[in-house]
């Protein structure tokens, strides 16, 4: 058996060129959750792209025929389409700066100490929590025109004269929407910049006030671009997140009104659900992952590089 | 590097413990609902309280179950064929009709167990069927279903023909002629796919008692119905007409009569598409009107759906609502003398009530077809029938039934009755007719906000009708 | 005290003030719920809003179990969701300790790969997972969903502990195997107990992605028996039937409240689990 100088040194053999080995015990502790997703998420993922390229509907599976790209450009005729593309790149833009708008000053404002900061700290996870069908629920009925407090409250404090039909109006009903979204979402992003925050050593704030630094000083030179990483990571994966999410959007509005809140995501999966197609919603959904996969790249490397000259 | 304090693993391996008995244990034991006095039954309906001063029961009293209805799943016995049977229903109360007349069915038939599931709308049942179907797995042996289904399934080929079984089922004899021919779903060269065991009539509910105040006559007309409207409305009290906005229901329940009222058959018997002509064009505009320029709609009017419209009438804030008779009892519950019925009214051809029939549907998927027939059968015997008919608000099926006092004194049946002429159905055979229906719901809204003009919404829809 | 805070002065004041708006916001639609939850259904139909209940009654709880089986729906909810977390840590844990403490060919591309499945959206592999589904003959039953949620929650919960037992050192663990530990044993005996905060936290964080689960459940289940307590709670909104929001909100009530006890319980361990990853970035 080939061993180096420290037989303890857990994992990495040393090659030797005579005997080579191949350390099966990483490949066995990896393989069952490698299997699972590659049955379960990888097979399916393919088996969609092949799909993209039929016509295929449910109810019609016998007489599906391959119909090449025709479903990937006609997309563009398609005036839902366009119109849904147009409003994801609206949905995600809103969502994301507006969660992370309100996130990173509650973490600023839950790094420091005060009393009854624990009790901030519980309170704010408490919409991380709740299921999308709850949030759905709450938010749908709080904007109800007829029975819902918001109206009320508006009412009373003489902001609007007459009740609004949030759901039923398309700007109203996106800022609904987003609202819930940001108010479901942002505590992951606070709590997840709090520990970023928590980790900045207290002697970096210390050696900036030495010198001379103020507070908003101290929080672009020593805070911001330690925390930029975590801030520009969790930004990537929540706008990831916001292309595909559907559940608020199908909840409380089907994606309505009209087709006001569709996104690519939402009217994929309303095709899929309601009219039973398989190869056109998958089309748009390969589309947006496809641009979304280069949008990551670019940003990785982006992230890399604001690295590299901190 | 925190140890995890005692007390907090054992908390944890306790709350795990029980989770894990409480998922294998089978099932929760729910608390048994106290027996309801009779002057409060367990399922209550949406009451809001301006319309009734004293605590009224919000069911109706003559038949009401006594129990909680719940859609359970009867304990089934080794040796005991299981038949699996889904179906909708608009509330709780309807859903205990079903499942009161299985449980007499198994009392009847020991041998044959039936598991049913409620899903909780037409549309949802009918796309999980499709789903089950697609992938093979999960299909029921038979559901509740409604005829307007048929020429899919039956193109699907999901479904089986029933004319052998009927033939030699009594009960078929009894039934009326429209019902052998509405039984086929609307292409007369289907056979009879449906059990049919309800018959179910739209027309027009009304504010007796505004009408009165106001020394009106119901509509017969689609042009006196704006009148009125418009005469009854007083926002933001009262509005004159309920609109349906949301979901798409507008097709199935208001302009789509209208539309046919005027002579728009939406597909001619020689497959043109007369969706986008001027007359058709001219009453979608007339029908956003109502709510753009005459403004006699509800505020909600866009995304509002029947529970919302319901408790608008019954909430004294709307004058004319469309529905069906399949609701009689849960308005008459609550408006008592105040709410009547009107047959829908004419517009310029005619009159177009859309009567759908439902009933049991038999899968082929299943390998109990004949204990699934027989669960079928039973639901569609003259004694469930009738259930369906008092309860539900069923039209006549069957000439036994014909005469029943029921059609004679009831002012909704009667409202129903009156619209007999224009008796008929949507062309929903038509091959791309669910994905036109599919599309109604926003294409409407859209027009309603001004995105699409009549025109662009009527030839988008027929384009979908034309080429799917 | 951080510098924002010296922006402002040494006086806490404006901290209690950002906090109350905060903590309204945050958690004003929640006590929505909770008193619409309490109130008499037939109340809350009246357009004058009571901001405190008038008249409290616990009714709609009972009720809500009895119009829909929501009792079953609950226990669905609990079971998959346990079991989901159960599955998604035992594969991840041995996968992350892979990851964080062997180099291997492969290692690099494995893991960015894993993370590369996020990019797929639940919505595409709908079909195809019911076909697979199908084929294994485990549609419309618990065991579906359990993979399926499973599966996707594994990437993450492989992320998050590759961190968590990068920042634990090797020292301990060399020392058990110089004691004689295999290196399975040193995994097991010494580096996973260190990791339990990490482990919790991963599996907290699975436990509520499974239970609040909408898409998944709703798409792969049909029956009452299997149904879950997002999907139930769908069909009263959504539904034809009436609107029972007193019922319904006592529903939201009670599908809330077991997450969010958890999370409330075991909240210190999933900022430490996260901060260990955060940090690496």
């Amino acid at each position: 058996m080939s061993t180096s100088a420290r037989p303890a040194v857990a994992g990495i053999e040393v090659v030797r060129a005579r005997r080579a080995r191949i350390d099966l015990l990483p490949y066995i502790l990896i393989a069952p959750a490698v299997v699972l997703v590659l049955i379960v998420t990888v097979y399916p993922a393919l088996y969609a792209v092949q799909i993209s390229t039929t016509n295929a509907n449910m109810i019609r599976m016998a007489t599906m025929r391959f119909v090449g790209a025709a479903n990937y450009v006609n997309a563009f005729d398609d005036e839902i389409f366009v119109i849904a593309l147009g409003q994801t790149v609206r949905w995600v833009i809103v969502n994301a700066s507006g969660q992370m708008a309100l996130a990173l000053p509650v973490a600023l404002l839950l790094n420091s100490a005060f009393r009854g900061r624990a009790a901030v700290r519980a309170g704010i996870l408490v919409p991380w929590v709740v299921p999308g069908a709850v949030v759905a629920i709450i938010w749908r009925y709080m904007v109800d025109a007829n029975y819902g407090v918001v109206n009320d409250i508006l009412l009373r404090l003489g902001a609007i004269v007459e009740p609004i039909a949030w759901i039923g109006e398309p700007l109203p009903s996106f800022v609904v929407l987003s609202t819930a979204t940001i108010w479901a979402g942002f505590p992951f992003f606070a709590i997840t910049l709090l520990a970023a925050l928590q980790a900045i050593p207290e002697d970096l704030y210390e050696a900036a006030r030495i010198d001379g630094a103020g507070a908003w000083q101290r929080f672009r030179t020593v805070t911001l671009p330690l925390l930029l990483p975590t801030i520009l990571l969790l930004l990537l994966l929540r706008m990831i997140w916001l292309s595909h999410s559907i559940d608020l959007i199908f909840l409380m509005t089907n994606g309505g009104p009209g087709y006001n809140n569709y996104t690519i995501a939402v009217y994929s999966f309303i095709l899929t659900w309601s009219q039973l197609e398989l190869g056109y919603p998958s089309a748009m959904v390969i589309m947006l992952s496809a641009v979304l996969l280069v949008a990551s790249a670019f940003y990785i490397r982006s992230i890399e590089q604001s690295r590299e000259w901190m | 590097m925190q140890q995890l304090s005692r007390r907090r693993l054992v908390a944890l391996g306790a709350l795990g413990l029980a989770a894990i008995l409480a998922a294998c244990g089978g099932g929760l034991p729910t608390p048994t609902p106290k027996p309801p006095e009779p002057s409060k039954p367990a399922a209550p309906a949406p009451a809001p309280p301006t319309a009734a001063p004293a605590a009224a029961p919000t069911k109706p009293t003559a038949a009401v179950p006594t129990e909680a209805p719940k859609p359970a799943a009867p304990v089934t016995k080794p040796g005991q064929t299981v038949v699996e049977f889904w179906f909708w229903a608009d509330d709780p109360y309807q859903a205990s009709l079903h499942t009161d007349s299985l449980k007499k069915f198994q009392e009847k038939t020991p041998s044959i167990a039936v598991r049913t599931d409620l899903i909780v709308t037409v549309a949802d049942q009918r796309k999980k069927l499709l789903t089950a179907f697609a992938a093979n797995a999960g299909m029921p042996d038979v559901t509740h279903g409604t005829g307007g289904w048929l020429p899919e399934y039956y193109d699907a080929k999901m479904i089986v023909p029933l004319e052998s079984r009927l033939k030699g089922w009594k009960t078929f004899e009894d039934w009326l002629p429209a019902i052998q021919r509405l039984s086929k779903g609307g292409r007369p060269q289907d056979q009879i796919g449906i059990v049919t065991n309800q018959i179910l009539v739209p027309y027009l509910y009304y504010r007796a008692d505004w009408f009165e105040e106001a020394k009106l006559k119901p509509p017969d007309t689609l042009d006196q119905m704006l009148e009125v409207a418009r005469a009854l409305n007083k926002p933001p009290d009262r509005y004159g007409f309920g609109f349906r906005g949301g979901d798409g229901g507008s097709l199935g329940q208001q302009i789509g009569l209208y539309l046919k009222g005027d002579g728009v058959e939406f597909v001619k018997p020689d497959n043109s598409v007369d969706l986008d002509s001027p007359e058709a064009i001219d009453r979608v505009q007339w029908y956003v009107d109502l709510v753009n320029k005459h403004k006699v709609t509800q505020p909600s009017a866009l995304t509002d759906r029947f529970p919302e419209l319901f408790a608008g009438l019954q909430g004294g804030k709307l004058a004319l609502l469309h529905h069906g008779l399949w609701s009689w009892k849960t308005q008459e519950a609550v408006l008592k003398e105040k709410v009547s019925a009107t047959p829908i009214p004419s517009g310029k051809k005619g009159r177009f009530a859309s009567t759908g029939v439902e009933g049991s549907i038999l899968y082929a998927t299943s390998k109990k077809q004949d204990e699934g027939w027989q669960v079928a059968a039973f639901l569609g015997e003259p004694e469930q029938a009738k259930l369906f008919m008092y309860e539900r608000g069923s039209g006549p099926i069957m000439k036994s039934l014909l005469d029943d006092k029921i059609f004679k004194e009831n002012r909704f049946y009667k409202a129903a009755l009156d619209s007999q002429p224009g008796w008929g159905e949507f062309p929903s055979w038509h091959p791309n007719w669910p994905k036109m229906a599919d599309r109604w719901g926003p294409e409407l809204q859209r027009l309603v906000k001004n995105e699409v003009n009549a025109e662009r919404f009527c030839k988008n829809l027929a384009d979908v009708l034309r080429k799917g | 005290m951080t510098s924002v805070g010296r922006l402002l002065g040494h006086r806490g004041w404006w901290r209690w003030l950002a906090s109350a708006l905060l903590l309204s916001f945050v958690l004003g639609p929640f006590y929505w719920i909770v008193n619409i939850a309490l109130t008499p259904e037939a109340q809350s139909f009246t357009q004058t809003i009571r901001y405190v209940p008038t008249t409290l009654t616990i009714d709609n709880f009972f009720g809500i179990l009895e119009v829909v089986r929501f009792g079953r729906a609950f226990v669905n909810s609990v079971g998959i969701a346990l079991a989901v977390t159960a599955l998604s840590i035992a594969l991840s844990i041995t996968a992350a300790y892979a990851f964080a403490r062997y180099t291997f060919r492969g290692r690099r591309l494995l893991i960015v790969s894993l993370l590369l499945i996020y990019l797929l959206p639940g919505i595409l592999l709908l079909v195809p997972m019911m076909v697979i589904f199908r084929t294994l003959g485990i549609l419309n039953t618990y065991p579906a969903l359990i993979l399926a949620e499973a599966t996707h929650s594994v990437p993450f919960a492989i992320w998050l502990l590759t961190n968590y037992f990068a920042s634990l050192p090797r020292e301990l663990e060399e020392a058990a195997q110089v004691d004689g530990c295999t290196r399975v044993g040193a995994m097991l005996r010494v580096a996973l107990p260190l990791a339990v905060p990490g482990v919790v936290a991963a599996a907290l964080f699975v436990f509520i992605a499974s239970w609040n689960n909408f898409l998944f459940a709703f798409m792969f289940t049909s029956g009452d028996d299997v149904r879950t307590l997002p999907v139930l709670l769908r069909m009263f909104v959504m539904g034809e039937s009436g609107v029972y929001w007193g019922k319904v909100m006592a529903g939201a009530v009670m599908t809330t409240l077991p997450v969010a006890g958890a999370f409330l319980f075991f909240q210190q361990y999933l900022i430490r689990g996260l901060s260990a990853g955060a940090v690496k970035g």
